[in-house]
Protein backbone atom coordinates (compact mmCIF):
# COMPACT_ATOMS: atom_id res chain seq x y z
CA UNK A 1 0.00 0.00 0.00
CA UNK A 2 2.81 2.81 1.21
CA UNK A 3 4.54 1.74 -2.71
CA UNK A 4 1.11 2.79 -4.48
CA UNK A 5 0.52 6.08 -1.76
CA UNK A 6 4.52 7.10 -2.87
CA UNK A 7 4.04 6.62 -6.16
CA UNK A 8 1.10 8.12 -6.48
CA UNK A 9 1.84 11.73 -4.72
CA UNK A 10 5.01 11.16 -7.20
CA UNK A 11 2.27 11.08 -10.10
CA UNK A 12 0.36 14.38 -8.82
CA UNK A 13 3.62 16.63 -8.61
CA UNK A 14 5.47 14.75 -11.33
CA UNK A 15 2.35 15.77 -13.78
CA UNK A 16 0.81 19.16 -13.50
CA UNK A 17 -2.53 17.50 -11.72
CA UNK A 18 -0.98 18.66 -8.19
CA UNK A 19 -0.49 22.11 -8.56
CA UNK A 20 -3.29 22.59 -10.88
CA UNK A 21 -5.55 21.45 -8.24
CA UNK A 22 -3.66 23.33 -5.33
CA UNK A 23 -3.75 26.60 -7.39
CA UNK A 24 -7.12 26.31 -8.37
CA UNK A 25 -7.92 25.23 -4.21
CA UNK A 26 -6.56 28.17 -3.55
CA UNK A 27 -7.24 30.42 -6.03
CA UNK A 28 -11.18 29.83 -5.37
CA UNK A 29 -11.17 29.71 -1.61
CA UNK A 30 -8.96 32.53 -1.95
CA UNK A 31 -11.98 35.04 -3.42
CA UNK A 32 -14.23 33.67 -0.66
CA UNK A 33 -11.35 34.48 1.83
CA UNK A 34 -11.02 38.14 0.55
CA UNK A 35 -15.11 38.41 -0.32
CA UNK A 36 -16.14 36.80 3.37
CA UNK A 37 -13.30 37.93 5.52
CA UNK A 38 -11.10 40.78 3.95
CA UNK A 39 -13.87 42.94 2.71
CA UNK A 40 -16.34 42.72 5.51
CA UNK A 41 -13.45 42.63 7.94
CA UNK A 42 -14.56 39.54 8.94
CA UNK A 43 -12.60 37.39 11.49
CA UNK A 44 -15.50 34.06 11.39
CA UNK A 45 -13.48 32.19 8.90
CA UNK A 46 -15.71 28.69 9.52
CA UNK A 47 -18.12 30.70 6.93
CA UNK A 48 -15.62 30.28 4.42
CA UNK A 49 -14.44 27.00 5.24
CA UNK A 50 -18.29 26.52 4.79
CA UNK A 51 -17.50 27.77 1.09
CA UNK A 52 -14.63 25.97 0.67
CA UNK A 53 -16.46 22.91 0.73
CA UNK A 54 -18.21 23.54 -2.37
CA UNK A 55 -14.97 24.61 -3.98
CA UNK A 56 -13.85 21.18 -3.18
CA UNK A 57 -16.56 19.44 -4.70
CA UNK A 58 -15.96 21.44 -7.79
CA UNK A 59 -12.47 20.38 -7.69
CA UNK A 60 -11.84 16.95 -6.24
CA UNK A 61 -12.61 15.04 -9.49
CA UNK A 62 -9.20 16.37 -10.70
CA UNK A 63 -7.68 14.65 -7.61
CA UNK A 64 -9.28 11.70 -8.43
CA UNK A 65 -10.94 10.91 -11.82
CA UNK A 66 -7.98 8.94 -13.05
CA UNK A 67 -6.83 7.19 -10.01
CA UNK A 68 -8.06 4.03 -11.33
CA UNK A 69 -9.80 4.17 -14.74
CA UNK A 70 -6.47 5.27 -16.36
CA UNK A 71 -4.85 2.28 -15.09
CA UNK A 72 -7.75 0.30 -16.44
CA UNK A 73 -7.09 2.10 -19.75
CA UNK A 74 -3.82 1.87 -20.36
CA UNK A 75 -3.70 -2.03 -18.97
CA UNK A 76 -1.01 -1.09 -16.36
CA UNK A 77 -3.26 -2.00 -13.66
CA UNK A 78 -1.68 -5.92 -15.15
CA UNK A 79 0.92 -4.51 -12.78
CA UNK A 80 -0.25 -4.34 -10.14
CA UNK A 81 -3.25 -6.72 -10.28
CA UNK A 82 -0.33 -9.60 -10.85
CA UNK A 83 1.79 -8.86 -7.96
CA UNK A 84 1.30 -9.43 -4.83
CA UNK A 85 -0.61 -6.53 -3.61
CA UNK A 86 -4.15 -6.90 -2.45
CA UNK A 87 -7.30 -5.01 -3.86
CA UNK A 88 -7.43 -3.55 -1.33
CA UNK A 89 -4.08 -2.31 -0.70
CA UNK A 90 -4.09 -0.89 -3.98
CA UNK A 91 -7.08 1.25 -3.61
CA UNK A 92 -6.18 2.35 -0.49
CA UNK A 93 -3.13 3.51 -1.42
CA UNK A 94 -4.51 5.39 -4.06
CA UNK A 95 -7.79 6.93 -1.58
CA UNK A 96 -4.44 8.10 0.99
CA UNK A 97 -2.62 9.56 -2.16
CA UNK A 98 -5.41 11.98 -2.94
CA UNK A 99 -5.99 12.54 0.83
CA UNK A 100 -2.21 13.72 1.23
CA UNK A 101 -2.54 16.10 -1.81
CA UNK A 102 -5.34 17.26 -0.12
CA UNK A 103 -3.81 17.36 2.95
CA UNK A 104 -1.01 19.46 1.13
CA UNK A 105 -3.83 21.96 -0.05
CA UNK A 106 -5.37 22.53 3.29
CA UNK A 107 -2.08 23.18 4.68
CA UNK A 108 -1.37 25.76 2.05
CA UNK A 109 -4.89 27.24 3.06
CA UNK A 110 -3.75 28.39 6.51
CA UNK A 111 -2.25 31.41 5.02
CA UNK A 112 -6.13 32.95 5.06
CA UNK A 113 -6.38 31.92 8.71
CA UNK A 114 -2.84 33.06 9.54
CA UNK A 115 -3.67 36.31 7.81
CA UNK A 116 -6.57 36.87 10.68
CA UNK A 117 -4.54 35.63 13.41
CA UNK A 118 -2.11 38.82 12.44
CA UNK A 119 -4.19 41.44 11.96
CA UNK A 120 -7.25 40.25 14.41
CA UNK A 121 -8.17 38.06 16.77
CA UNK A 122 -9.87 34.84 15.47
CA UNK A 123 -10.30 31.91 17.75
CA UNK A 124 -7.97 29.32 16.96
CA UNK A 125 -9.32 26.22 18.40
CA UNK A 126 -12.71 27.25 16.26
CA UNK A 127 -10.78 27.03 12.75
CA UNK A 128 -8.84 24.18 13.63
CA UNK A 129 -12.00 22.28 14.66
CA UNK A 130 -12.93 23.35 11.18
CA UNK A 131 -10.18 22.35 9.81
CA UNK A 132 -11.36 19.17 10.86
CA UNK A 133 -14.76 18.98 9.63
CA UNK A 134 -13.44 20.13 6.04
CA UNK A 135 -10.63 17.76 6.13
CA UNK A 136 -13.33 14.85 7.00
CA UNK A 137 -15.68 15.79 4.32
CA UNK A 138 -13.08 16.03 1.89
CA UNK A 139 -11.99 12.34 2.91
CA UNK A 140 -15.48 11.57 1.93
CA UNK A 141 -15.54 13.24 -1.43
CA UNK A 142 -12.52 11.60 -2.42
CA UNK A 143 -14.08 8.25 -1.58
CA UNK A 144 -16.65 9.28 -3.77
CA UNK A 145 -14.41 10.02 -6.66
CA UNK A 146 -12.59 6.89 -6.24
CA UNK A 147 -15.54 4.76 -6.78
CA UNK A 148 -16.62 6.58 -9.65
CA UNK A 149 -13.15 6.30 -11.31
CA UNK A 150 -13.04 2.32 -10.56
CA UNK A 151 -16.88 2.89 -12.36
CA UNK A 152 -15.11 3.41 -15.61
CA UNK A 153 -12.54 3.43 -18.09
CA UNK A 154 -12.78 7.36 -18.87
CA UNK A 155 -11.16 9.84 -17.08
CA UNK A 156 -14.27 12.39 -18.34
CA UNK A 157 -16.65 9.90 -17.40
CA UNK A 158 -15.42 8.93 -13.77
CA UNK A 159 -15.44 13.43 -13.46
CA UNK A 160 -18.97 13.52 -14.43
CA UNK A 161 -19.86 10.44 -12.17
CA UNK A 162 -18.09 12.12 -9.35
CA UNK A 163 -20.24 15.47 -9.98
CA UNK A 164 -23.42 13.45 -10.12
CA UNK A 165 -22.87 11.73 -6.62
CA UNK A 166 -22.19 14.84 -4.88
CA UNK A 167 -24.81 16.75 -6.04
CA UNK A 168 -27.20 13.84 -6.12
CA UNK A 169 -26.03 14.31 -1.93
CA UNK A 170 -26.23 17.77 -2.15
CA UNK A 171 -30.13 17.65 -3.52
CA UNK A 172 -30.64 15.58 -0.91
CA UNK A 173 -30.10 18.36 1.88
CA UNK A 174 -32.35 20.25 0.04
CA UNK A 175 -34.81 17.50 -0.17
CA UNK A 176 -34.57 16.77 3.65
CA UNK A 177 -35.94 20.79 4.25
CA UNK A 178 -38.81 20.21 2.52
CA UNK A 179 -39.51 16.83 3.31
CA UNK A 180 -42.53 17.07 5.70
CA UNK A 181 -42.85 13.54 7.05
CA UNK A 182 -41.12 13.45 10.83
CA UNK A 183 -39.78 10.11 11.05
CA UNK A 184 -38.53 9.93 7.21
CA UNK A 185 -37.06 13.37 7.62
CA UNK A 186 -34.74 12.14 10.26
CA UNK A 187 -33.20 9.71 8.96
CA UNK A 188 -32.74 11.35 6.39
CA UNK A 189 -30.68 14.35 8.13
CA UNK A 190 -28.79 11.63 9.54
CA UNK A 191 -27.43 10.60 5.99
CA UNK A 192 -26.98 13.77 4.75
CA UNK A 193 -23.82 14.80 4.13
CA UNK A 194 -23.35 18.28 3.91
CA UNK A 195 -25.53 19.00 6.96
CA UNK A 196 -23.17 16.70 9.31
CA UNK A 197 -20.76 19.79 8.69
CA UNK A 198 -22.92 22.21 10.16
CA UNK A 199 -21.72 21.45 13.80
CA UNK A 200 -17.57 22.04 13.02
CA UNK A 201 -18.75 25.30 11.32
CA UNK A 202 -20.64 26.45 14.76
CA UNK A 203 -17.35 25.49 16.67
CA UNK A 204 -18.88 22.20 18.40
CA UNK A 205 -16.72 18.84 17.66
CA UNK A 206 -19.40 16.65 16.86
CA UNK A 207 -18.25 12.56 17.63
CA UNK A 208 -21.30 11.32 15.45
CA UNK A 209 -20.07 13.06 12.53
CA UNK A 210 -16.71 12.59 12.40
CA UNK A 211 -17.69 8.30 13.03
CA UNK A 212 -20.11 8.94 9.98
CA UNK A 213 -18.07 10.95 8.07
CA UNK A 214 -15.31 8.29 8.63
CA UNK A 215 -17.77 5.27 8.08
CA UNK A 216 -19.16 7.32 4.39
CA UNK A 217 -15.29 7.22 3.45
CA UNK A 218 -14.66 3.37 4.51
CA UNK A 219 -18.04 2.40 2.54
CA UNK A 220 -17.26 4.17 -0.47
CA UNK A 221 -13.41 2.87 -0.74
CA UNK A 222 -14.86 -0.40 -0.42
CA UNK A 223 -17.51 0.12 -3.28
CA UNK A 224 -14.57 0.81 -5.43
CA UNK A 225 -12.76 -2.27 -4.07
CA UNK A 226 -16.02 -4.27 -4.93
CA UNK A 227 -16.49 -2.58 -8.57
CA UNK A 228 -12.53 -3.40 -9.51
CA UNK A 229 -13.31 -6.98 -8.74
CA UNK A 230 -16.67 -7.00 -10.64
CA UNK A 231 -14.93 -5.60 -13.38
CA UNK A 232 -12.38 -7.51 -13.18
CA UNK A 233 -14.08 -11.00 -13.52
CA UNK A 234 -16.68 -9.60 -16.03
CA UNK A 235 -13.84 -8.68 -17.92
CA UNK B 1 0.05 -21.43 6.84
CA UNK B 2 3.91 -22.09 4.76
CA UNK B 3 3.46 -21.59 0.89
CA UNK B 4 6.72 -21.64 -0.11
CA UNK B 5 7.43 -24.68 -2.35
CA UNK B 6 10.59 -25.88 -2.92
CA UNK B 7 9.76 -29.56 -3.38
CA UNK B 8 11.08 -30.45 -6.90
CA UNK B 9 8.51 -32.99 -7.28
CA UNK B 10 5.56 -30.19 -7.38
CA UNK B 11 4.63 -28.35 -10.76
CA UNK B 12 5.38 -24.81 -11.15
CA UNK B 13 1.88 -24.62 -12.98
CA UNK B 14 -1.03 -26.66 -12.73
CA UNK B 15 -3.75 -25.73 -15.08
CA UNK B 16 -6.93 -28.27 -14.40
CA UNK B 17 -9.98 -28.09 -16.79
CA UNK B 18 -9.33 -24.12 -16.85
CA UNK B 19 -12.53 -22.41 -18.75
CA UNK B 20 -12.35 -18.80 -18.98
CA UNK B 21 -15.36 -17.27 -20.89
CA UNK B 22 -15.92 -13.48 -22.34
CA UNK B 23 -19.71 -13.28 -21.78
CA UNK B 24 -20.54 -16.69 -23.67
CA UNK B 25 -17.58 -17.56 -25.83
CA UNK B 26 -15.03 -19.42 -24.13
CA UNK B 27 -11.86 -17.90 -24.52
CA UNK B 28 -10.42 -20.78 -23.32
CA UNK B 29 -12.33 -24.10 -22.76
CA UNK B 30 -10.99 -26.68 -20.48
CA UNK B 31 -7.49 -26.51 -21.25
CA UNK B 32 -5.16 -28.60 -18.76
CA UNK B 33 -1.42 -28.90 -18.66
CA UNK B 34 1.52 -28.75 -16.13
CA UNK B 35 4.90 -27.03 -15.98
CA UNK B 36 7.73 -28.86 -14.58
CA UNK B 37 10.30 -26.32 -12.39
CA UNK B 38 12.95 -25.62 -14.62
CA UNK B 39 11.17 -26.18 -18.23
CA UNK B 40 11.10 -23.48 -21.02
CA UNK B 41 7.59 -23.72 -22.40
CA UNK B 42 6.64 -21.87 -25.55
CA UNK B 43 3.04 -20.69 -26.11
CA UNK B 44 2.00 -21.11 -29.82
CA UNK B 45 -1.20 -20.36 -31.71
CA UNK B 46 -2.40 -17.73 -34.19
CA UNK B 47 -4.39 -14.84 -33.04
CA UNK B 48 -7.24 -15.01 -30.49
CA UNK B 49 -6.44 -18.77 -29.56
CA UNK B 50 -6.39 -17.49 -26.19
CA UNK B 51 -2.45 -17.57 -25.62
CA UNK B 52 -2.67 -14.23 -23.62
CA UNK B 53 -5.98 -15.25 -21.51
CA UNK B 54 -4.12 -18.07 -20.85
CA UNK B 55 -1.56 -16.00 -19.29
CA UNK B 56 -3.39 -13.60 -17.64
CA UNK B 57 -5.29 -16.22 -15.64
CA UNK B 58 -2.02 -18.08 -15.05
CA UNK B 59 -0.98 -14.59 -13.53
CA UNK B 60 -3.91 -14.16 -11.44
CA UNK B 61 -4.83 -11.08 -13.31
CA UNK B 62 -8.67 -12.70 -14.51
CA UNK B 63 -10.59 -15.18 -12.66
CA UNK B 64 -11.10 -18.44 -14.09
CA UNK B 65 -15.01 -19.54 -14.46
CA UNK B 66 -13.54 -23.55 -14.07
CA UNK B 67 -11.65 -25.13 -13.09
CA UNK B 68 -8.01 -24.68 -10.88
CA UNK B 69 -4.79 -23.08 -11.43
CA UNK B 70 -1.79 -24.24 -9.34
CA UNK B 71 1.29 -21.88 -8.81
CA UNK B 72 4.23 -24.13 -7.13
CA UNK B 73 1.19 -25.90 -5.17
CA UNK B 74 -0.61 -23.14 -4.38
CA UNK B 75 -3.92 -22.79 -5.29
CA UNK B 76 -4.30 -18.99 -7.15
CA UNK B 77 -8.27 -18.76 -6.47
CA UNK B 78 -7.82 -19.57 -2.80
CA UNK B 79 -4.50 -17.57 -2.10
CA UNK B 80 -3.65 -15.50 -5.12
CA UNK B 81 -1.23 -13.04 -2.98
CA UNK B 82 0.97 -15.95 -1.94
CA UNK B 83 0.39 -18.00 -5.62
CA UNK B 84 1.12 -14.32 -7.58
CA UNK B 85 4.50 -13.90 -5.30
CA UNK B 86 6.16 -17.08 -7.60
CA UNK B 87 5.77 -15.02 -10.93
CA UNK B 88 6.99 -11.93 -12.78
CA UNK B 89 5.22 -11.16 -15.83
CA UNK B 90 5.74 -9.28 -18.80
CA UNK B 91 2.39 -8.51 -20.87
CA UNK B 92 1.30 -7.96 -24.72
CA UNK B 93 2.59 -4.22 -23.91
CA UNK B 94 4.99 -3.51 -21.33
CA UNK B 95 3.08 -1.76 -18.17
CA UNK B 96 5.05 1.67 -17.67
CA UNK B 97 4.58 4.83 -16.02
CA UNK B 98 5.16 7.38 -18.35
CA UNK B 99 6.21 10.02 -15.89
CA UNK B 100 8.95 7.66 -13.86
CA UNK B 101 12.41 7.31 -14.69
CA UNK B 102 13.63 4.00 -14.62
CA UNK B 103 14.97 3.44 -11.78
CA UNK B 104 11.94 4.98 -9.89
CA UNK B 105 10.00 2.65 -11.47
CA UNK B 106 11.90 -0.21 -11.17
CA UNK B 107 12.10 0.60 -7.80
CA UNK B 108 8.35 0.51 -7.33
CA UNK B 109 7.92 -2.93 -8.99
CA UNK B 110 10.41 -4.22 -6.52
CA UNK B 111 8.50 -2.88 -3.41
CA UNK B 112 5.33 -4.33 -5.15
CA UNK B 113 7.05 -7.83 -5.59
CA UNK B 114 7.91 -7.32 -1.85
CA UNK B 115 11.81 -7.31 -2.70
CA UNK B 116 13.10 -6.57 0.59
CA UNK B 117 13.98 -3.13 1.23
CA UNK B 118 17.49 -3.38 2.41
CA UNK B 119 18.12 -5.55 -1.43
CA UNK B 120 16.11 -3.14 -3.58
CA UNK B 121 18.93 -0.65 -4.58
CA UNK B 122 21.21 -3.99 -4.85
CA UNK B 123 18.86 -5.88 -7.17
CA UNK B 124 17.67 -2.89 -9.22
CA UNK B 125 21.24 -2.30 -10.20
CA UNK B 126 21.95 -6.11 -11.24
CA UNK B 127 18.56 -5.63 -13.02
CA UNK B 128 19.84 -2.75 -14.99
CA UNK B 129 23.03 -4.32 -15.90
CA UNK B 130 21.62 -7.80 -17.02
CA UNK B 131 19.23 -6.14 -19.06
CA UNK B 132 21.16 -3.21 -21.00
CA UNK B 133 19.19 -0.35 -19.04
CA UNK B 134 22.36 1.13 -17.54
CA UNK B 135 22.88 4.17 -19.81
CA UNK B 136 19.30 5.11 -19.81
CA UNK B 137 18.46 4.49 -15.80
CA UNK B 138 17.70 8.21 -14.99
CA UNK B 139 15.63 8.70 -18.40
CA UNK B 140 11.80 9.23 -18.58
CA UNK B 141 9.97 5.72 -19.88
CA UNK B 142 7.98 8.47 -21.82
CA UNK B 143 11.27 9.25 -23.93
CA UNK B 144 11.97 5.55 -24.18
CA UNK B 145 12.72 3.78 -27.41
CA UNK B 146 10.22 1.13 -27.81
CA UNK B 147 13.19 -1.52 -27.89
CA UNK B 148 14.55 0.34 -24.08
CA UNK B 149 10.33 0.03 -22.97
CA UNK B 150 10.53 -3.71 -23.69
CA UNK B 151 13.54 -4.35 -22.30
CA UNK B 152 12.15 -2.49 -19.34
CA UNK B 153 9.03 -4.45 -19.07
CA UNK B 154 11.28 -7.66 -19.30
CA UNK B 155 13.16 -6.09 -16.22
CA UNK B 156 10.54 -5.26 -14.30
CA UNK B 157 9.03 -9.26 -14.64
CA UNK B 158 12.16 -10.42 -13.64
CA UNK B 159 13.09 -8.72 -10.06
CA UNK B 160 13.23 -10.22 -7.29
CA UNK B 161 14.19 -13.47 -9.38
CA UNK B 162 10.27 -15.19 -9.30
CA UNK B 163 10.19 -18.94 -9.54
CA UNK B 164 8.09 -18.27 -13.02
CA UNK B 165 8.59 -15.86 -15.66
CA UNK B 166 5.59 -14.91 -17.98
CA UNK B 167 6.31 -13.52 -21.04
CA UNK B 168 4.19 -12.01 -23.97
CA UNK B 169 5.82 -11.62 -26.81
CA UNK B 170 9.09 -10.43 -25.29
CA UNK B 171 11.11 -9.70 -27.92
CA UNK B 172 8.50 -7.26 -29.95
CA UNK B 173 9.88 -4.41 -31.02
CA UNK B 174 13.65 -5.31 -30.38
CA UNK B 175 16.56 -4.92 -32.97
CA UNK B 176 18.23 -8.12 -34.17
CA UNK B 177 21.34 -7.91 -31.28
CA UNK B 178 18.73 -6.61 -28.55
CA UNK B 179 16.69 -9.99 -29.81
CA UNK B 180 19.68 -11.73 -29.17
CA UNK B 181 20.43 -10.30 -25.69
CA UNK B 182 17.10 -10.80 -24.75
CA UNK B 183 17.10 -14.95 -25.78
CA UNK B 184 20.39 -15.20 -23.68
CA UNK B 185 18.84 -13.58 -20.59
CA UNK B 186 15.83 -15.63 -21.18
CA UNK B 187 17.41 -18.68 -21.52
CA UNK B 188 19.94 -17.90 -18.42
CA UNK B 189 17.15 -17.41 -16.63
CA UNK B 190 15.24 -20.78 -17.53
CA UNK B 191 18.60 -22.85 -15.90
CA UNK B 192 16.83 -22.40 -12.67
CA UNK B 193 13.33 -20.84 -12.97
CA UNK B 194 10.31 -21.53 -15.03
CA UNK B 195 9.75 -19.75 -18.23
CA UNK B 196 6.45 -19.76 -20.63
CA UNK B 197 6.93 -17.53 -23.51
CA UNK B 198 4.23 -16.57 -26.02
CA UNK B 199 5.47 -15.40 -29.24
CA UNK B 200 4.56 -15.85 -33.31
CA UNK B 201 8.28 -15.88 -33.99
CA UNK B 202 8.70 -19.60 -34.17
CA UNK B 203 12.70 -19.72 -34.81
CA UNK B 204 12.57 -17.98 -31.62
CA UNK B 205 10.33 -20.35 -29.88
CA UNK B 206 12.06 -23.37 -31.49
CA UNK B 207 15.54 -21.54 -30.22
CA UNK B 208 14.73 -21.05 -26.50
CA UNK B 209 11.96 -23.41 -26.23
CA UNK B 210 12.43 -27.38 -25.30
CA UNK B 211 8.60 -27.66 -24.90
CA UNK B 212 5.68 -26.20 -27.12
CA UNK B 213 2.10 -26.00 -25.95
CA UNK B 214 -0.28 -25.03 -28.89
CA UNK B 215 -3.54 -23.80 -28.38
CA UNK B 216 -6.35 -23.46 -31.27
CA UNK B 217 -9.68 -22.39 -30.54
CA UNK B 218 -9.22 -22.19 -27.00
CA UNK B 219 -8.34 -25.50 -27.13
CA UNK B 220 -5.28 -27.35 -26.26
CA UNK B 221 -4.34 -29.21 -29.78
CA UNK B 222 -0.71 -29.94 -28.70
CA UNK B 223 1.87 -30.43 -26.42
CA UNK B 224 5.17 -31.33 -27.65
CA UNK B 225 9.16 -31.10 -26.84
CA UNK B 226 11.12 -29.87 -29.34
CA UNK B 227 14.78 -31.44 -29.90
CA UNK B 228 18.05 -29.89 -29.92
CA UNK B 229 17.26 -29.28 -34.03
CA UNK B 230 14.52 -27.50 -33.12
CA UNK B 231 11.95 -30.18 -34.53
CA UNK B 232 8.47 -30.98 -32.81
CA UNK B 233 8.49 -34.18 -31.41
CA UNK B 234 4.62 -35.01 -30.26
CA UNK B 235 3.28 -38.31 -29.09
CA UNK B 236 4.75 -40.20 -32.39
CA UNK B 237 8.14 -41.18 -33.43
CA UNK B 238 7.53 -40.91 -37.23
CA UNK B 239 10.17 -42.99 -39.43
CA UNK B 240 10.41 -43.28 -43.40
CA UNK B 241 11.57 -47.03 -43.75
CA UNK B 242 12.63 -49.00 -47.55
CA UNK B 243 12.38 -52.73 -47.21
CA UNK B 244 13.24 -55.81 -49.81
CA UNK B 245 10.00 -57.21 -51.55
CA UNK B 246 6.91 -55.90 -53.03
CA UNK B 247 4.26 -53.80 -51.69
CA UNK B 248 2.09 -56.60 -50.42
CA UNK B 249 4.73 -58.43 -48.62
CA UNK B 250 5.72 -55.48 -46.76
CA UNK B 251 2.14 -55.24 -45.57
CA UNK B 252 1.55 -58.73 -44.32
CA UNK B 253 4.77 -57.88 -42.51
CA UNK B 254 4.19 -54.23 -41.12
CA UNK B 255 0.95 -55.93 -39.83
CA UNK B 256 3.15 -58.18 -37.52
CA UNK B 257 4.84 -55.52 -35.73
CA UNK B 258 3.61 -54.44 -32.38
CA UNK B 259 3.32 -51.31 -31.51
CA UNK B 260 3.02 -49.47 -34.54
CA UNK B 261 0.54 -46.96 -34.51
CA UNK B 262 0.05 -46.79 -38.28
CA UNK B 263 1.82 -47.25 -41.68
CA UNK B 264 1.20 -46.05 -44.99
CA UNK B 265 2.86 -46.88 -48.32
CA UNK B 266 4.76 -43.87 -49.81
CA UNK B 267 6.08 -45.92 -52.95
CA UNK B 268 8.52 -47.58 -54.90
CA UNK B 269 12.19 -45.39 -55.26
CA UNK B 270 14.12 -48.32 -55.97
CA UNK B 271 13.45 -51.76 -58.04
CA UNK B 272 12.31 -54.53 -55.60
CA UNK B 273 11.46 -52.47 -52.89
CA UNK B 274 9.47 -50.59 -50.88
CA UNK B 275 9.05 -47.32 -49.17
CA UNK B 276 6.61 -47.18 -45.78
CA UNK B 277 5.91 -44.35 -43.55
CA UNK B 278 5.44 -46.08 -40.28
CA UNK B 279 4.48 -44.34 -36.62
CA UNK B 280 4.32 -45.72 -33.16
CA UNK B 281 4.14 -43.72 -29.69
CA UNK B 282 7.39 -42.21 -27.74
CA UNK B 283 6.22 -44.00 -24.83
CA UNK B 284 5.78 -47.55 -26.40
CA UNK B 285 9.55 -49.67 -25.97
CA UNK B 286 10.88 -52.17 -28.22
CA UNK B 287 9.02 -51.17 -31.69
CA UNK B 288 11.79 -50.70 -33.56
CA UNK B 289 13.66 -53.81 -32.90
CA UNK B 290 9.94 -55.59 -33.48
CA UNK B 291 10.16 -54.06 -36.46
CA UNK B 292 13.81 -55.52 -37.37
CA UNK B 293 12.82 -58.91 -36.60
CA UNK B 294 9.52 -58.89 -38.54
CA UNK B 295 11.35 -58.27 -41.70
CA UNK B 296 14.31 -60.73 -41.27
CA UNK B 297 12.09 -63.15 -40.11
CA UNK B 298 10.14 -62.89 -43.62
CA UNK B 299 13.28 -63.24 -45.13
CA UNK B 300 13.58 -59.43 -46.55
CA UNK B 301 15.79 -56.96 -45.58
CA UNK B 302 15.39 -53.09 -43.98
CA UNK B 303 17.22 -50.89 -46.92
CA UNK B 304 16.43 -47.73 -44.66
CA UNK B 305 15.37 -46.13 -41.66
CA UNK B 306 15.02 -42.59 -41.44
CA UNK B 307 13.80 -40.34 -38.61
CA UNK B 308 10.97 -37.91 -40.08
CA UNK B 309 10.98 -34.74 -38.18
CA UNK B 310 8.64 -32.10 -38.35
CA UNK B 311 9.80 -28.37 -38.21
CA UNK B 312 8.25 -26.38 -35.24
CA UNK B 313 6.72 -24.30 -38.74
CA UNK B 314 4.76 -27.98 -39.83
CA UNK B 315 3.45 -28.62 -36.67
CA UNK B 316 2.27 -25.06 -36.41
CA UNK B 317 0.06 -25.16 -39.25
CA UNK B 318 -1.03 -28.73 -39.10
CA UNK B 319 -2.21 -27.97 -35.52
CA UNK B 320 -3.69 -24.96 -35.99
CA UNK B 321 -5.60 -25.97 -38.77
CA UNK B 322 -9.03 -25.69 -38.70
CA UNK B 323 -11.16 -29.31 -38.10
CA UNK B 324 -7.77 -30.22 -36.07
CA UNK B 325 -8.82 -31.85 -32.56
CA UNK B 326 -6.24 -33.10 -29.89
Amino acid sequence: MIAVLGRECLEYFKTMLGYVFIATFLFLSGIFFVVGNIMPLDSDFNTTLNNCVYVFMMTSPLLTMRLLSEERKTKRDQLLLTSSLSLVSIVMGKFLSALCVFAVACTLSFVYPAILIIFGTPSIPLILNGYTGFFLIGASFIAVGIFASALTENQLAAAGGTYGFLLLFLTLDHMIARVKIGRFAEVLRWFSLFRRFTPYQFGSFSLSSTIYYMLFSALFVTFSVIAMDCRRRAS
Amino acid sequence: MNFSNSDATVPSVRFEDVVKRYGSKPAIDGVSFTIGKGEIVGLLGRNGAGKSTVMNVMTGYLPTDCGKVCICGVDMAKHPEQAKRHIGYLPESPPLYDSMTVMEYLRFAAKIKRVPRAGIGTEVSRICDEVGLDEVRHRLARNLSKGYRQRLGVAQAMLGNPDILILDEPTAGLDPKQIVEIRSLIRDFGIDCTVLISSHILPEISEICERVLILRAGKLVGDGRLNETGSYSGEFAKLRIRVTGGEDVCLRILRGVKGLSSFRFLGTAEPCTADWHVEYRLRETGVRESLFEEIANAGEKLLMSKPIETSIEDMFLQMTADGVEK
